[in-house]
């Protein structure tokens, strides 16, 4: 697993997604960690220092991994460059069918309206 | 596992799970591009067994049908109900509470940036972090305006 900072993450994660159009899928996962082992985390609470979590992100296409971290600070950055690449990604999935019906509703309502219109001039 | 249909109740019991172990508790996107699929998953693997007991009184001549519910970690309940038909003596099954919603629509993809936002302030912050303005419901998009023009024409 490859740990990255956050733009190098986030310019990977972009061509994984370009690479997967074809076949395969991306994983993303987030967790809370400490990035920390156990035992570290262990003598840490004995010692009483206090643990600071962030929040860890995977990705993977199934042939490679990678990874980054955001903490409290920087999480908010992340997650709108991170909703970006995923608007920009993820194309395939089907568009609401109600715009059409929402369209022929308005068309509906105007021709409704153009009809009344003449009525209350 | 059984796929959550309703958006609501996969929000609302990921949350509870996450803020019942914020350590062990995990959320998973797949994002399947040449099928148009999007599966989300909120897990924390831990296992949950479910015991039944079944007990005959005969004087009430009733089954009563007591079950334990026994997470691996710290959480014990139970709940007792009454069954007439009597089938099986005990019964034992373990499964992992794992909760998963899946989608083909674009929609639906504005309510993931929604979970992921909570997600990632929940997990970088803390689970008592103010999630107000992220689960607050920013749903005062509603394009109104169409009317309103149509009058002014």
């Amino acid at each position: 697993m490859v740990v990255l900072q956050v733009d190098p993450f986030l310019t990977e994660l972009t061509t994984m997604f370009e690479q997967s159009t074809e076949k395969h899928s991306v994983w993303v996962t987030l967790k809370r960690s400490s990035l920390k082992s156990k035992v570290q985390r262990n003598k840490m609470a004995t010692k009483g220092e206090p643990i600071e979590y962030r929040c860890l992100i995977r990705a993977t296409d199934g042939r490679k991994t990678i990874s980054t971290s955001v903490g409290a600070k920087d999480h908010q950055r992340f997650q709108a460059s991170y909703a970006t690449i995923l608007k920009a990604h993820m194309t395939s999935l089907k568009k609401r069918e109600r715009k059409d019906k929402k369209k022929a509703a308005a068309g509906v309502k105007t021709d409704t309206s153009s009809n009344k219109k003449p009525k209350r001039v | 596992m059984v796929y959550i249909t309703s958006w609501d109740e996969f929000l609302d019991r990921s949350e509870q799970l996450f803020r019942a172990d914020p350590d062990s508790t995990r959320y998973v996107m797949k994002y399947r591009h040449c099928d148009g699929k999007l599966v989300l998953k909120v897990t924390d693997n831990k296992e949950v067994s479910v015991f039944f007991v079944l007990f005959f009184f005969f004087r009430l001549r009733q089954v009563v049908l007591i079950a334990w519910v026994y997470r691996s970690g710290t959480h014990w309940c139970s709940f007792d109900s009454v069954d007439n038909s009597f089938s099986h003596l005990m019964n034992c099954f373990t499964f992992c509470q794992c909760l998963k919603f899946k989608t083909d629509q674009a929609q639906d993809a504005k309510k993931m940036e929604k979970l992921n936002n909570l997600f990632f302030t929940l997990m970088s912050r803390g689970p008592d972090a103010d999630v107000t303005e992220v689960a607050g419901k920013e749903q005062t998009e509603a394009p109104t305006g169409k009317k309103g023009r149509g009058r002014k024409q």
